[in-house]
Protein backbone atom coordinates (compact mmCIF):
# COMPACT_ATOMS: atom_id res chain seq x y z
CA UNK A 1 0.00 0.00 0.00
CA UNK A 2 1.38 3.52 -1.12
CA UNK A 3 1.38 6.14 1.92
CA UNK A 4 -0.62 9.18 0.68
CA UNK A 5 0.79 12.49 1.83
CA UNK A 6 -1.49 16.02 1.83
CA UNK A 7 0.25 16.51 -1.59
CA UNK A 8 -0.66 14.02 -2.63
CA UNK A 9 -4.25 13.81 -1.93
CA UNK A 10 -4.71 17.33 -3.63
CA UNK A 11 -3.33 16.07 -6.71
CA UNK A 12 -5.53 12.79 -6.80
CA UNK A 13 -8.56 15.16 -6.93
CA UNK A 14 -7.54 15.85 -10.31
CA UNK A 15 -6.69 12.47 -12.68
CA UNK A 16 -5.62 12.43 -15.86
CA UNK A 17 -4.15 16.06 -16.66
CA UNK A 18 -1.89 16.92 -19.62
CA UNK A 19 0.89 17.97 -17.95
CA UNK A 20 2.72 15.53 -15.19
CA UNK A 21 4.13 17.98 -13.21
CA UNK A 22 2.76 17.41 -9.62
CA UNK A 23 3.39 21.01 -8.81
CA UNK A 24 1.10 22.84 -11.59
CA UNK A 25 -1.85 20.05 -10.52
CA UNK A 26 -1.54 21.30 -7.54
CA UNK A 27 -1.78 24.74 -8.72
CA UNK A 28 -4.92 24.13 -11.19
CA UNK A 29 -6.79 22.73 -8.12
CA UNK A 30 -6.49 26.01 -6.75
CA UNK A 31 -7.54 27.72 -9.65
CA UNK A 32 -10.97 25.88 -9.57
CA UNK A 33 -12.66 29.10 -8.23
CA UNK A 34 -16.15 31.08 -8.82
CA UNK A 35 -15.14 33.61 -11.68
CA UNK A 36 -12.40 31.37 -12.89
CA UNK A 37 -12.69 31.72 -17.14
CA UNK A 38 -12.20 27.88 -18.34
CA UNK A 39 -12.49 26.17 -21.45
CA UNK A 40 -15.10 22.92 -21.68
CA UNK A 41 -12.90 19.86 -22.72
CA UNK A 42 -16.16 17.77 -23.31
CA UNK A 43 -19.40 17.09 -24.58
CA UNK A 44 -20.67 19.16 -27.08
CA UNK A 45 -19.77 22.35 -25.85
CA UNK A 46 -16.03 21.27 -25.75
CA UNK A 47 -14.16 24.32 -26.77
CA UNK A 48 -16.11 26.87 -25.60
CA UNK A 49 -15.95 29.66 -22.74
CA UNK A 50 -17.02 29.66 -19.51
CA UNK A 51 -17.52 30.69 -16.07
CA UNK A 52 -17.49 29.21 -12.65
CA UNK A 53 -20.75 30.32 -11.24
CA UNK A 54 -20.34 28.13 -8.39
CA UNK A 55 -18.04 25.58 -7.13
CA UNK A 56 -20.49 22.76 -5.71
CA UNK A 57 -17.63 20.16 -3.84
CA UNK A 58 -14.38 18.81 -4.48
CA UNK A 59 -15.26 17.26 -7.92
CA UNK A 60 -18.22 19.20 -9.28
CA UNK A 61 -18.73 22.67 -10.42
CA UNK A 62 -21.58 24.93 -11.80
CA UNK A 63 -20.72 26.39 -14.70
CA UNK A 64 -22.27 29.24 -17.25
CA UNK A 65 -21.18 31.17 -20.14
CA UNK A 66 -21.15 29.91 -24.23
CA UNK A 67 -21.70 26.55 -22.78
CA UNK A 68 -25.06 25.64 -21.12
CA UNK A 69 -25.68 26.75 -17.63
CA UNK A 70 -24.91 23.45 -15.58
CA UNK A 71 -23.17 21.19 -13.18
CA UNK A 72 -20.11 20.16 -15.09
CA UNK A 73 -17.41 17.60 -13.91
CA UNK A 74 -14.13 19.29 -13.10
CA UNK A 75 -12.22 17.14 -15.36
CA UNK A 76 -13.92 18.37 -18.15
CA UNK A 77 -12.99 22.02 -17.71
CA UNK A 78 -9.23 23.76 -18.10
CA UNK A 79 -9.00 26.73 -16.24
CA UNK A 80 -7.63 29.47 -18.30
CA UNK A 81 -5.62 32.76 -16.27
CA UNK A 82 -8.44 35.06 -16.74
CA UNK A 83 -11.07 35.95 -13.85
CA UNK A 84 -14.20 37.44 -13.93
CA UNK A 85 -15.88 39.61 -11.71
CA UNK A 86 -18.97 37.51 -10.27
CA UNK A 87 -20.04 36.71 -7.32
CA UNK A 88 -21.26 33.46 -6.42
CA UNK A 89 -24.22 32.10 -7.88
CA UNK A 90 -24.18 34.78 -10.56
CA UNK A 91 -27.43 34.63 -12.75
CA UNK A 92 -27.41 34.14 -16.42
CA UNK A 93 -28.16 37.81 -17.34
CA UNK A 94 -24.90 39.16 -15.24
CA UNK A 95 -22.48 36.83 -16.95
CA UNK A 96 -24.02 37.41 -20.08
CA UNK A 97 -23.16 40.93 -19.58
CA UNK A 98 -19.70 40.23 -17.94
CA UNK A 99 -19.16 38.39 -21.75
CA UNK A 100 -19.57 41.02 -23.74
CA UNK A 101 -17.40 43.01 -21.74
CA UNK A 102 -14.86 40.73 -23.13
CA UNK A 103 -15.97 40.62 -26.66
CA UNK A 104 -18.54 37.64 -26.24
CA UNK A 105 -22.08 37.70 -27.28
CA UNK A 106 -23.67 34.60 -25.64
CA UNK A 107 -26.11 33.22 -28.32
CA UNK A 108 -29.35 32.45 -26.20
CA UNK A 109 -30.25 29.00 -27.27
CA UNK A 110 -33.53 27.47 -25.84
CA UNK A 111 -34.19 24.31 -25.36
CA UNK A 112 -36.60 22.74 -28.16
CA UNK A 113 -40.30 22.10 -26.59
CA UNK A 114 -41.80 18.81 -27.61
CA UNK A 115 -44.57 19.51 -30.44
CA UNK A 116 -47.75 18.10 -28.90
CA UNK A 117 -48.67 14.82 -30.03
CA UNK A 118 -51.22 14.80 -32.98
CA UNK A 119 -53.86 12.95 -31.16
CA UNK A 120 -56.46 11.06 -33.71
CA UNK A 121 -59.81 12.85 -33.38
CA UNK A 122 -62.98 10.74 -33.47
CA UNK A 123 -65.46 11.78 -36.39
CA UNK A 124 -67.89 11.48 -33.48
CA UNK A 125 -66.17 14.34 -31.21
CA UNK A 126 -65.04 16.18 -34.03
CA UNK A 127 -68.53 16.88 -34.81
CA UNK A 128 -69.32 18.13 -31.77
CA UNK A 129 -66.21 20.03 -31.32
CA UNK A 130 -66.86 21.88 -34.80
CA UNK A 131 -70.13 23.53 -34.11
CA UNK A 132 -68.59 25.31 -31.10
CA UNK A 133 -66.60 27.80 -32.83
CA UNK A 134 -69.04 28.54 -35.61
CA UNK A 135 -72.12 28.90 -33.81
CA UNK A 136 -72.17 32.79 -33.67
CA UNK A 137 -71.94 33.79 -37.12
CA UNK A 138 -73.77 30.54 -38.27
CA UNK A 139 -76.66 31.34 -36.12
CA UNK A 140 -79.51 33.24 -38.11
CA UNK A 141 -78.66 30.64 -40.57
CA UNK A 142 -79.67 27.51 -38.46
CA UNK A 143 -82.68 29.35 -36.75
CA UNK A 144 -83.94 29.65 -40.34
CA UNK A 145 -82.98 26.07 -40.85
CA UNK A 146 -84.65 25.25 -37.15
CA UNK A 147 -88.04 26.80 -37.92
CA UNK A 148 -88.97 24.70 -40.67
CA UNK A 149 -88.50 21.09 -38.57
CA UNK A 150 -90.63 22.22 -35.29
CA UNK A 151 -89.09 19.32 -33.12
CA UNK A 152 -85.28 20.60 -33.54
CA UNK A 153 -86.41 24.36 -33.27
CA UNK A 154 -87.07 24.26 -29.23
CA UNK A 155 -83.58 22.28 -28.89
CA UNK A 156 -81.87 24.52 -30.59
CA UNK A 157 -82.97 27.85 -28.29
CA UNK A 158 -81.85 26.88 -25.10
CA UNK A 159 -78.31 25.81 -26.11
CA UNK A 160 -78.13 29.45 -28.06
CA UNK A 161 -79.37 31.45 -25.58
CA UNK A 162 -77.33 30.03 -23.03
CA UNK A 163 -74.17 31.00 -25.36
CA UNK A 164 -74.93 33.97 -26.74
CA UNK A 165 -77.07 35.91 -23.77
CA UNK A 166 -75.32 38.98 -25.02
CA UNK A 167 -75.38 38.98 -28.94
CA UNK A 168 -78.55 36.55 -28.95
CA UNK A 169 -81.07 39.07 -27.87
CA UNK A 170 -81.98 40.07 -31.29
CA UNK A 171 -82.10 36.66 -32.25
CA UNK A 172 -84.87 35.57 -29.50
CA UNK A 173 -86.65 38.40 -30.94
CA UNK A 174 -86.75 37.30 -34.01
CA UNK A 175 -88.09 33.58 -33.21
CA UNK B 1 -18.86 -24.29 -61.47
CA UNK B 2 -18.84 -20.40 -59.84
CA UNK B 3 -20.25 -17.83 -62.64
CA UNK B 4 -17.18 -15.56 -63.22
CA UNK B 5 -18.75 -12.34 -61.57
CA UNK B 6 -18.99 -13.91 -58.47
CA UNK B 7 -15.44 -15.52 -58.15
CA UNK B 8 -14.22 -11.90 -56.36
CA UNK B 9 -13.21 -12.44 -52.61
CA UNK B 10 -14.41 -8.82 -52.36
CA UNK B 11 -17.92 -10.89 -52.20
CA UNK B 12 -18.78 -12.65 -49.56
CA UNK B 13 -20.44 -16.17 -49.54
CA UNK B 14 -23.47 -16.77 -47.31
CA UNK B 15 -25.11 -20.22 -46.90
CA UNK B 16 -28.85 -20.30 -47.10
CA UNK B 17 -31.21 -22.90 -47.43
CA UNK B 18 -33.99 -22.21 -50.37
CA UNK B 19 -37.75 -22.92 -49.38
CA UNK B 20 -37.33 -26.04 -51.17
CA UNK B 21 -34.85 -27.11 -49.06
CA UNK B 22 -31.82 -26.91 -51.21
CA UNK B 23 -28.61 -25.01 -49.37
CA UNK B 24 -27.37 -22.27 -52.19
CA UNK B 25 -24.61 -19.89 -51.67
CA UNK B 26 -25.39 -16.37 -52.14
CA UNK B 27 -22.67 -13.52 -52.68
CA UNK B 28 -23.21 -10.30 -51.17
CA UNK B 29 -21.11 -7.07 -51.28
CA UNK B 30 -19.02 -6.42 -48.37
CA UNK B 31 -20.16 -3.32 -45.76
CA UNK B 32 -17.34 -0.77 -45.85
CA UNK B 33 -14.73 -0.84 -42.27
CA UNK B 34 -15.21 0.78 -39.00
CA UNK B 35 -14.06 4.33 -38.99
CA UNK B 36 -10.71 4.81 -36.93
CA UNK B 37 -9.53 7.75 -35.07
CA UNK B 38 -7.60 9.73 -37.03
CA UNK B 39 -4.69 10.28 -34.07
CA UNK B 40 -4.52 7.05 -32.32
CA UNK B 41 -6.52 4.82 -34.93
CA UNK B 42 -8.90 3.76 -32.10
CA UNK B 43 -12.49 2.56 -33.68
CA UNK B 44 -14.60 5.51 -33.55
CA UNK B 45 -18.29 5.08 -31.89
CA UNK B 46 -21.36 6.65 -33.04
CA UNK B 47 -20.17 6.29 -36.71
CA UNK B 48 -22.53 3.74 -38.95
CA UNK B 49 -20.61 1.41 -41.38
CA UNK B 50 -22.23 1.57 -44.83
CA UNK B 51 -22.40 1.26 -47.91
CA UNK B 52 -23.07 5.28 -49.65
CA UNK B 53 -26.36 4.32 -51.01
CA UNK B 54 -27.48 3.64 -47.25
CA UNK B 55 -25.04 6.41 -46.15
CA UNK B 56 -26.78 8.92 -48.40
CA UNK B 57 -30.25 8.54 -47.26
CA UNK B 58 -28.96 8.85 -43.19
CA UNK B 59 -29.07 12.42 -41.44
CA UNK B 60 -25.89 14.40 -40.58
CA UNK B 61 -26.56 13.38 -36.48
CA UNK B 62 -27.25 10.00 -37.43
CA UNK B 63 -23.41 9.16 -38.85
CA UNK B 64 -21.04 11.19 -36.23
CA UNK B 65 -21.82 11.96 -32.55
CA UNK B 66 -22.64 15.24 -31.60
CA UNK B 67 -19.38 17.06 -30.39
CA UNK B 68 -16.44 18.85 -32.05
CA UNK B 69 -14.29 16.57 -34.18
CA UNK B 70 -17.44 14.23 -33.63
CA UNK B 71 -16.26 11.07 -36.47
CA UNK B 72 -12.99 12.47 -36.77
CA UNK B 73 -11.17 12.31 -33.34
CA UNK B 74 -12.06 9.50 -30.26
CA UNK B 75 -13.55 11.32 -27.11
CA UNK B 76 -9.68 11.13 -25.44
CA UNK B 77 -8.08 12.93 -28.72
CA UNK B 78 -10.24 15.60 -28.26
CA UNK B 79 -9.97 16.55 -25.27
CA UNK B 80 -6.53 16.41 -26.05
CA UNK B 81 -6.64 19.29 -28.72
CA UNK B 82 -9.11 21.12 -26.29
CA UNK B 83 -6.58 20.92 -23.66
CA UNK B 84 -3.49 22.00 -26.28
CA UNK B 85 -5.73 24.69 -27.88
CA UNK B 86 -6.76 26.61 -24.38
CA UNK B 87 -3.19 26.43 -23.76
CA UNK B 88 -1.78 27.79 -26.09
CA UNK B 89 -4.04 30.55 -26.32
CA UNK B 90 -3.89 31.65 -22.96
Amino acid sequence: MKVKHDGDVAVDKIVKRASTNSDSLLEEHKMIEVGRLCVKLAGRDAGKKCVIVEVLDDKFVMVDGETRRRKCNVKHIEPTGEMMDIKKGASHADVAAEFKKLGIDLVETKPRKAKPKPTQIRAAERKKMAPKVPKKKEAPKKDEKAAAPEGDASKAEPEETALEKAAGGTEEKKE
Amino acid sequence: MVKPGHRSRTLRRVSRKTPGGNKTLQHRKRKPSKAKCAQCGKLLPGVPRERPYKMMRLSKTKKRPERPYGGNLCSACMRKTMVAKARSSA
